[in-house]
């Protein structure tokens, strides 16, 4: 009997074919993965599978009979009332195919639908945002970890021996084992005269301390090593958002992606991760993540009243010295006139407790067809640009300039 | 009694060896079957998943539909609702059977039963599988084609190699020589087929619009009007006027594996029913002969009639009728017919009533296939048993369809004939064929679809597979459509 048991090592076949089907649907892909970004919430990005719905299928064409078309016969299992020449009513939908004719019809399908591994949503997340592959590569690291010593043991490679525990016990155990010989030695010692047969006794005595094992395997200790997760501390992001009228969906979903994009490098550097959303009008609020992306307000636009918000909540909530803060704020590049003063007060207040200050300036201008240009709010920020080392700012004109943006960001946390 | 052969459910190699020898006992000994020598692969269901993509060949070249198969299985099989088959068999020699590793060991006793007695003797026997499919050399002929398109994907690119497949297999059920074509040899064909693409393809290299003395006289530039090709991917293969010679050695690929394909197509009912019918008598066997632990025949019995359980056509489970249910009632009631025959089974089947069961059943499935077999060979009391009744669907009765004919004196001829016709696979796909191809003028490719009954072509998917056979081409392609049973004559489309 020719048996192989092949229930080890998953078929790279399948692997080439699926691969070989999401390049086709690349496009219906990037769709489903740009709603399941607006969709979760930033810290959930990346982490659950993805439903694709690629609608129906018709890229399978093959010639087809056209359903409910011409003159066909069926035969059917189990009468149990019909008599050759009976009439029944046309059941709704159906079209009298039966079995041969199922599967032909590529029209017939239902809506395909199929899962996107969380893996594959983030290859396609990162190729949205034009990252490069280092960058890629530290993100997949899901956890560090650090080696850290922990006690002794009695096994180990030779490089890891403990020279210092090892004689500890050694001289440990030859105390131990002489101490008996020593009495004796002593006792015998004492005697004078001694006989021949004390004095051989005496010598072999001697021979036998001298003979202890200087390092018995007995002895030999090996530092121990522990892997552990490198400890992180906390880290707090704020999303400064205006969400005046002008900020449109389009820009929300801009700086939601630049916002998940930024949750996942904290999440690489630190152990803890909270986010606080403040969106502001010409009044400021800390919101839920839904309300921040998706709430409708109207009003003017004063940012100062948002800044001045997260310093309120930094003094309630994040002690300065257990916290690292990240302030990331998007903006269509507006505020009302009068603000100036008030901002760069407030802002100079706030920069100091900083980790990172990102401005991004989202398609500022993109109603007066001068997209690039500068806003209103990135000349205020020259100052602060200048001042601070940890103060960047950027305008960004669509997904694929968010990586270049964040790159800065990231230099950063290398240091 | 002996001892049985195993009491843990939870299977092991030892076990299966123990059991597969013991059904080869039974087999060879009691019912002198033979097949061909089996190989066992234990899978998970991944690779479950991907053997039902690739139409259960092992080694199928790379293709994104393949993919799809699998995320559309796998999807329905993690939701819990589509249960996957506990075993696959190709027709391969050795015999290739797939089991599930999850299946219990009775299930396993089963399925090597079903596929490597069953299945294995019908592609052995069956005339079909003879005369179309060389089950030695599939597997290394499967190996070519995976390495040739990975050669072609590398040397072309692979979107190259993609558009070149997908427009393949949009024909693929018309890749299929339904004949034997005796004269030549398919493999001396297949030789001066090549030479004759070798020179083609340099003569058209060397100058497009030049053809030299022999090509000209080879791929004679003649509209046949008479001729009646179903084979269209060869056809387009063999005669497309300038298709370079990878891309006609990736249709030959496609069309070969089809070919390999095709008897299972026009034997399922009886593939199945013969493998349920032994699988059916081997587990008795074994029971009767104490192989089998206590209780595992309860497992069989429950797992069999689930198997062939045909819902009724008013059941919410009802989707047509079931290949194994049909199957296996004939084959049980061949085997009655022979042994206890009624003066009825006299009247219609004197050939083979009250004689030896065995030779009988071995010689049907030796010469059938679906549509002639159950043409030849069901019975009055399946249809009865069945209550097997035929429906007609007219296009002019908005408001009704009708119930033709049933299970009475009147109608067992009738059914009998209207399910033999719902078997016989050409009615199931739109009559297409190339009626030849214009090479003094415009190179048009003229093909022509024969309607049928008034059943329509589907003329979006139509557009989009013939826009796959230009691209084959390389030139217009004339789409005829001929109504036989209407008036209006017929309508011809161009995809330019």
């Amino acid at each position: 009997m020719n048996i192989i048991d092949s229930r080890k090592g998953g078929s790279r076949s399948a692997d080439r074919n699926r691969k070989k089907f999401l390049r086709r649907n690349k496009k219906a892909i990037k769709k489903a993965v740009q709603d399941a970004i607006q969709d979760s919430t930033i810290a959930d990005v990346g982490k659950g599978e993805v439903d694709v719905n690629l609608g129906r299928g018709t890229d399978e064409p093959m010639f087809n009979h056209r359903p409910g078309t011409g003159v066909t016969d069926q035969v059917h299992p189990g009468n149990d009332r019909f008599t050759s020449g009976d009439q029944v009513p046309r059941p709704q939908g159906g079209q009298g195919q039966g079995p041969g004719q199922a599967g032909n019809s590529g029209e017939g399908e239902d809506e395909f639908v199929f899962r996107l591994s969380s893996e594959e949503f983030m290859d396609y997340f990162m190729e949205d945002l034009a990252l490069p592959n280092l960058a890629k590569k530290q993100l997949s690291v899901i956890e560090s970890f650090k080696k850290q010593k922990a006690g002794f043991s009695n096994e180990g490679s030779p490089g890891s021996l403990s020279i210092n525990r090892t004689f500890k016990n050694a001289v440990g155990r030859r105390i131990g084992q002489a101490a008996a010989v020593r009495k004796q030695i002593k006792e015998l010692e004492a005697k004078d005269p001694r006989t021949e047969e004390e004095e051989k006794k005496l010598l072999f005595l001697r021979k036998k301390i001298r003979n202890l094992r200087f390092i018995d395997d007995l002895d030999i200790r090996y530092v121990r090593t522990e892997t552990i997760p490198e400890t992180k501390v906390n880290a707090v992001m704020f999303c400064l958002m205006d969400v005046s009228y002008s900020m449109d969906e389009e820009r929300k979903d801009l700086a939601k992606r630049f916002y998940v994009l930024l949750h996942m490098f904290l999440q690489r550097f630190y152990n803890k991760v909270d986010v606080v959303f403040v969106r502001h009008t010409h009044v400021a609020s800390e919101v839920s993540e839904q309300e921040f992306f998706h709430g409708k307000e109207t009003g003017g636009t004063v940012v100062s009243t948002g800044v001045d918000l997260i310093r309120k909540i930094i003094d309630e909530r994040y002690p300065e010295n257990a916290w690292n803060m990240y302030c990331a704020q998007a903006s269509d590049g507006d505020n009302f006139e009068n603000d100036e003063n008030a901002l760069r007060e407030s802002l100079h207040k706030l920069i100091p407790k900083l980790q990172y200050y990102a401005y991004i300036d989202i398609l500022a201008n993109k109603y007066f067809g001068m997209s690039g240009e500068p806003s209103e709010l990135w000349g205020y920020y020259d100052e602060f640009s200048d001042q601070y080392d940890h103060f960047e700012r950027a305008a960004i004109q669509g997904s694929e300039d968010i990586w270049p943006v964040f790159r800065a960001l990231f230099k950063k946390g290398e240091k | 009694m002996g001892k049985p052969l195993y009491t843990d459910n939870e299977w092991s190699f030892d076990a299966l060896e123990r059991v597969w020898d013991k059904i080869e006992e039974i087999a060879e000994d009691k019912y002198d079957l033979t097949y061909f020598p089996a190989q066992f692969e234990m899978i998970p269901y991944e690779r479950m998943l991907n053997v039902y993509a690739t139409a259960g060949l092992p080694n199928m070249y790379h293709h994104w539909s393949h993919g799809k198969s699998f995320v559309q299985h796998e999807k329905g099989y993690l939701a819990g609702q589509e249960n996957l088959a506990y075993e696959v068999v190709i027709n391969t020699n050795p015999s290739i059977a797939y089991l599930m590793d999850s299946n219990t060991m009775t299930m396993q006793t089963l399925v090597m039963a079903h596929a490597s007695v069953g299945h294995s003797s019908f592609f052995k026997h069956n005339k079909l599988f003879q005369e179309h499919t060389d089950p030695s050399s599939i597997l290394g002929f499967l190996e070519y084609g995976k390495e040739y398109m990975k050669q072609c994907e590398f040397k072309y690119g692979e979107a190259e190699v993609e558009r070149v497949l997908d427009a393949a297999h949009a024909l693929r059920f018309y890749a299929i020589d339904r004949y034997k074509k005796p004269q030549i040899s398919r493999k001396k064909r297949m030789e001066k087929m090549r030479a004759q693409n070798k020179e083609t393809q340099q003569s058209f290299n060397h100058d497009h619009f030049q053809i030299n003395s022999t090509t000209r006289k080879e791929l004679k530039f003649k509209k046949r009007p008479q001729l009646r090709e179903e084979n269209i991917l060869r056809y387009i293969m063999d005669n497309s006027p300038n298709l370079p010679a990878w891309k006609r050695e990736v249709l030959r690929i496609v069309c070969e594996i089809n070919q390999y394909l095709y008897p299972q197509m026009h034997t399922q009912v009886m593939n199945e029913g013969w493998a349920c019918f032994w699988h059916y008598h081997i587990m008795n066997d074994l029971e009767d002969g104490g192989h089998l632990p206590e209780g595992a025949m309860f497992e069989f019995l429950a797992s069999h009639t689930g198997v062939v359980a045909q819902p009724a056509y008013n059941s919410p489970y009802y989707s047509g009728i079931n290949v194994y249910a049909l199957g296996f009632n004939i084959m049980m009631d061949i085997k009655r017919i022979c042994q206890d025959p009624t003066d009825e089974d006299r009247e219609w089947f004197p050939d083979i009533a009250g004689k030896d069961w065995l030779p009988v059943m071995k010689e049907i499935v030796q010469l059938f296939r679906d549509d002639s077999f159950i043409q030849t060979y069901l019975s009055p009391k399946v249809m009865r048993d069945m209550g097997l009744f035929n429906v007609l669907d007219h296009i002019e009765d908005e408001e009704h369809l009708t119930v033709t004919y049933i299970h009475d004196d009147e109608g067992y001829k009738a059914v009998r004939q209207k399910l033999s016709e719902q078997y016989t696979f050409s009615n199931n796909i739109p009559d297409m064929y190339v009626t030849g191809h214009d090479m003094q003028g415009g190179r048009e490719l003229s093909i022509t679809h024969k309607e049928r009954n008034y059943i329509g072509l589907d003329r979006k998917t139509a557009m989009q597979t013939c826009i796959h056979m230009r691209e084959l081409w390389g030139y217009p392609v004339h789409l005829d459509i001929l109504y036989t049973d209407r008036t209006e004559g017929a309508e011809g489309v161009i995809i330019p």
